[in-house]
């Protein structure tokens, strides 16, 4: 509704989108943060962010305007459990990134083959069980391999993962929930 | 000998604080009522959607080890395989809510009704977890006559995929257990399908062979106190 207010009162589409969809989630995630909010209140939140960024994608589009950046997610291989990465993907969209979702059960070549064509930014890996969470270093490796570990930033969570797991395999960054991911990925693109 | 359960839904709806619990609300907290509402959606949709059956089968401690070597890429060692050889008996079992309720989540967050799905698989995740307790239970009351003294008794269930175990002990749970029977099916990569599913083994022994110090390898990056709740409620019990 005030989207479209917005638009159809020629609101530049990059103020429509900085200052008030991008802006209110900033207000609801730092809501969440401080435990005001809870989980369901953010995703009906995203809900309605998402409705607005369906009107005014067209125009973004239209008018050439980058997103913040671009991030490929996934659950790793040999794990089913895509909740996380879901809420995951939601608050990145939210917070103005390009979400590339390969879904679950996803093989390093994957990972890595999806993170070179997009030319990422980042790559976000989550697992839930303690078995799998082995197979994120694969993904690294992987990436070592094909000359593309450190300069796309990695990026992982889930249950069973902590932050020295993540130093353990050569991650980058741990976030025990997806507004630590977006914290974490904002201040990436803004220092690169 | 294989048993099928059919369980009672009263039984296994999940508890509105721990449906809210699993997506981090702090118990207690005052809720919106569009959070209740939601709540009371993903309630009604479970017990419309959930199609709760289980199957359960014993096992000696002969075939378990088979079982539990599964493909051989266990951890070494595990608190699985220092429990087993010490069981009194123990069954293999696996329960599933259906794949409908996994539809409707896939359905919601397709729709972009993330609060919707997520409330409804937090629903399910505690659902299933439900089933499982109750099968735990179930196999309790059958073997309880067989003990002198069933409160020195303590059953626990343990999980490939968790504590060591690797998932792929999965394929050889499977050719024991038959779960397809029930409608759940195993991917190539060892996970089931449909996704709201508990597989594993149910140990019952004397209470203290449950009991362990978290210092194995696959605690060394684990943050899960599942575990050690479990071990600290056999104690208490």
């Amino acid at each position: 509704m005030l989207t479209s207010q917005a638009i159809e009162e020629k609101i530049p589409v990059k103020k429509i989108l900085d200052e008030g969809l991008i802006a209110g989630m900033n207000v609801v995630g730092e809501e969440f943060k401080h435990h005001r909010i809870f989980l369901p209140s953010v995703l009906l939140a995203a809900r309605a962010m998402y409705a607005g960024m369906d009107l005014i994608k067209p125009l973004m589009i239209r008018d050439n305007i980058p997103t913040i950046g671009k991030v490929v997610i996934g659950t790793i291989k040999g794990d089913l459990h895509d909740i996380g990465k879901n809420l995951v993907g939601i608050m990145l969209k939210g917070a103005g990134f390009e979400v590339i979702d390969l879904g679950n059960d996803v093989t390093p070549d994957r990972f890595v083959q999806a993170a070179k064509d997009e030319k990422a930014d980042a790559v976000g890996m989550s697992a839930l069980l303690t078995t799998t969470m082995t197979g994120m270093k694969d993904v690294i490796e992987l990436m070592k391999s094909e000359g593309i570990y450190g300069k796309i930033k990695v990026i992982i969570g889930g249950a069973p993962v902590n932050r020295e797991f993540a130093e353990q395999i050569g991650a980058d960054s741990y976030a025990y929930d997806g507004m630590k991911a977006v914290e974490i990925l904002k201040e990436y693109v803004k220092d690169k | 000998m294989t048993e099928i359960i059919k369980f009672d839904m009263n039984d296994i709806i999940p508890g509105r604080e721990e449906v809210l619990r699993n997506q981090g609300v702090i118990p207690g907290a005052v809720l919106e009522d569009k959070i209740r509402d939601l709540l009371e959606q993903a309630i009604r949709e479970f017990q419309s959607l959930a199609e709760p059956v289980g199957v359960m089968k014993e096992v000696s401690i002969g075939d378990f080890k088979d079982i539990y070597k599964g493909e051989g890429r266990n951890d070494e060692p595990t608190p699985v395989a220092d429990i087993f050889p010490k069981a009194d008996c123990m069954a293999l079992f696996a329960v599933t809510l259906g794949q409908k309720i996994s539809d409707k989540i896939d359905q919601h967050f397709k729709a972009n009704n993330f609060a919707e799905g997520c409330m409804l698989d937090a629903g399910a995740s505690a659902g299933a977890d439900q089933a499982a307790e109750i099968m735990q239970r179930m196999y309790e009351q059958e073997i309880a006559e067989r003990f002198d003294d069933f409160d020195a008794i303590g059953v626990v269930r343990y999980s490939p995929g968790y504590c060591g175990w690797h998932i792929s002990a999965q394929k050889k749970l499977f050719g024991f257990l038959g779960p397809e029977k029930i409608g759940i099916t195993l991917r190539e990569t060892y996970l089931m399908d449909p996704l709201k599913s508990v597989s594993g083994v149910i140990i019952a022994g004397p209470k203290e062979i449950h009991q362990f110090e978290n210092n194995y390898p696959c605690c060394e990056n684990c943050d899960d106190q599942t575990c050690l709740e479990r071990m600290q409620a056999l104690k208490n019990a």
